[in-house]
Formats: C-alpha cells, sequence, structure tokens
C-alpha cells in the first residue's frame, strides 16, 4: 500500500509514533535496519515470548535473539559476527569481566589439564603392562581406535562414563584412570536427590498402588438438631 | 544442511558460537566448575563427521526437517544430567569448513515447535550476517 496523500494515515498511528520514547525509536530504528530475514526472526520470537505454553526458559532463549539480532548488547566479537569458540575459551581467563573471577577460571584450566594429562598416563601404562594396544581398548569399549588416541593424546577429554567404560575394559577401578573421581562420586551421591527426575519400577509400583486404593471410608454421624423452643 | 556431508574423516573443524549460545549455557550451568566442563566437551566437535555416529565419544544425530543437529554430553552435575547442544554446519569460506554452536539445553526438555523456531530464528541470523 503506498500512501501519497499524508491525510490517508490514520490519526492513530501519527498518536503512536509520536507518544515513543528514545529507546522505543532506538529499538524500532534497529529493527528496520535489520534484513527482511532476520526482522522475520525477530517478529517470531516476540510471538514465541508471547505464545501460552513459553517456558521461562524459552523466553530467555528468545529475549537473547532479539538482543543479538537488534546489537542491543554490543559487545566485542571475533569476525563479522559470533565468537570463535577454541579462542574464546581460551581468552576467557584473562579476559572475564569480573576481574575476582579470572584467577577462579584460571585455576579451574590448570586443574582439567592436570587432570587430563594424568587420565593418559595411568592409561598408556596400564595398556604397556598389560601388553594391549588402542586399536584392542577401542575394541573392547565399542568406539574407535581415533577416539581413544584423541583422549590419550589428551585433544579429547573424556566423560565420565567413558572413563567408567575404559575402567571396565581395562579391568581396574575407574579411580585408577581418572583423578578426583572419588570426590566427584561423593558430589554426585549429594546432588542425587535433585536429579531424581524420573521414578524407578517400584516407586511406580507403590504409587499406582496408592492411587488405586478406595478412598478411606470417613464414618459420621448426624448432629442432633437443636429443637427451638 | 539436511544431505551429510561425505568425505570428512579427517576434516577438523573451526567451531564458531552466537552470543545467544553463551546465554543458554550461562543459564543452563551457571557454575562455571561445571560448564568449564560443558565447554572442555564441545570441544570434540572439530572432528565431527556426519557419517560416524559419534563425535569422540559424545553421541549426535540429525534434528530433521530443520537441517540442524543435536549433540548429546553428560556432565558431572547433579542439576543437569545430560545437555542437548545444537549445532549446524554453514561455511561462508568454503575452504574454512565451520561448525556453529547455535545453543543448548537440558536433554530431558522436548525439542518443540517453539524451541525449534527458536534454534531455526538462530541458524538464520548466523546464515545472515556470518561472513
Amino acid at each position: 500500500m503506498s500512501i501519497i496523500n499524508l491525510n490517508e494515515i490514520p490519526s492513530d498511528a501519527f498518536r503512536a509514533v509520536l507518544s515513543l520514547n528514545d529507546v522505543q525509536r532506538d529499538f524500532i530504528r534497529r529493527y528496520m535496519e535489520c534484513s527482511d530475514e532476520v526482522q522475520s526472526v525477530v517478529r517470531s520470537m516476540f510471538a514465541v515470548i508471547e505464545h501460552e505454553h513459553t517456558t521461562d526458559d524459552d523466553r530467555h532463549r528468545a529475549l537473547a535473539i532479539i538482543a543479538d539480532a537488534l546489537h542491543l548488547n554490543p559487545e566485542e566479537g571475533h569476525g563479522s559476527y559470533g565468537l570463535d569458540f577454541p579462542r574464546s575459551q581460551q581468552e576467557i581467563a584473562t579476559k572475564h569481566p569480573d576481574l575476582s573471577r579470572r584467577p577462579i577460571v584460571a585455576k579451574r584450566l590448570v586443574q582439567m589439564e592436570s587432570q587430563e594429562a594424568a587420565f593418559a598416563d595411568r592409561v598408556k601404562t596400564i595398556l604397556e603392562q598389560k601388553n594391549i594396544t588402542q586399536q584392542q581398548l577401542a575394541e573392547r569399549m565399542d568406539c574407535t581406535q581415533s577416539a581413544v588416541s584423541k583422549m590419550l593424546s589428551r585433544k579429547a577429554r573424556p566423560q565420565r562414563k567413558t572413563i567408567f567404560k575404559m575402567a571396565t575394559a581395562l579391568d581396574v577401578a575407574p579411580t585408577d584412570l581418572w583423578p578426583d573421581l572419588e570426590v566427584a562420586a561423593i558430589l554426585d551421591s549429594i546432588a542425587e536427590p535433585f536429579n531424581d527426575r524420573e521414578l524407578t519400577q517400584a516407586q511406580a509400583e507403590a504409587l499406582d498402588a496408592a492411587s488405586s486404593r478406595p478412598p478411606v471410608e470417613v464414618k459420621t454421624r448426624e448432629l442432633p438438631s437443636r429443637k427451638r423452643p | 544442511m539436511n544431505e551429510p556431508i561425505t568425505g570428512t574423516g579427517c576434516l577438523e573443524w573451526r567451531l564458531r558460537m552466537g552470543r545467544p549460545a553463551f546465554r543458554d549455557f550461562q543459564r543452563l550451568v551457571p557454575r562455571y566448575s561445571v560448564r568449564s566442563e560443558l565447554n572442555r566437551q564441545l570441544h570434540k566437535l572439530r572432528w565431527w563427521n556426519p557419517d560416524e555416529p559419534w563425535v569422540v565419544d559424545l553421541p549426535w544425530n540429525w534434528v530433521q526437517p530443520t537441517g540442524l543437529a543435536e549433540l548429546f554430553l553428560q556432565l558431572d552435575d547433579g542439576v543437569v544430567h545430560t545437555v542437548r547442544v545444537l549445532f549446524f554446519e554453514h561455511s561462508p569460506n568454503p575452504s574454512v569448513p565451520t561448525l556453529w554452536i547455535l545453543g543448548g539445553m537440558r536433554a530431558d526438555e522436548a525439542l518443540g515447535s517453539l524451541r525449534h523456531a527458536i534454534y531455526s530464528g538462530r541458524s538464520t541470523i548466523v546464515k545472515a550476517r556470518a561472513d
């Protein structure tokens, strides 16, 4: 629709534009500068935010997209858009916006490297002692030799369950492979109640039994009626 | 990218990430000690091979029909047990094969239509802006 005569513009629209504050005008300006595809994403994110089934997490996810699309929180990046992931991880210890966090981050990175080094050394030693090749270990773990090689050359950090799988494959205790594993297990057991999202079979059966039980019968008796004098 | 790329066995991908993905992870895993574990695991995506079902020791799947992929990783955290990480391939410069990490959620959260809209929206912005 093209409007040649300004009088054709509804007065409500004029009033709406005039009532915008600076922040709202800036928001609209940024939106108008976006490409059609990005504008469409922004509109669909507003729809997500207003959807009746949207969770709080989804609302945050959608808001993060709108902020990103409209450059509402401009931050230093690597290149025209986004961040180089490995570089961002290297920089986090030295460029964390909260100065007090930097030593904590650096300490954690050192700890992880130390854990990975100890793991690799221990597994290599056991492989030598037991005369097992990486290929044989991979076959016992049902994974590729390349995966084993990456973990032993400290290019890839094993998942916790991989450590357990490897320990079984090597017939050793998991704590023989990974430093601090016992401490982690204790912490996990403390945190377990929070992780209890699924019922066990026994719990489910007990719940079924309880819910199918007939309601408790409450015995009542009529109150004596009062007779007015 | 719905069609699997073949012949990428020895390829090492460049990994990139948008700001919304960082926000996802900060909200999902507020404790840095645990988030650092997640970040460390994500480095494995450098060796993603569309022809293999595992990235080192992490399972992954296509999310049809979006062309996105999901990677599952377990955390040693009592609150978030398994995380689903959404990623996709977009290489503005074909000589630098690039994977984009779009964000993450708990694996027990359903990937319904609203979340498809969210992550597809993120991939649209990457395609529109990355060069």
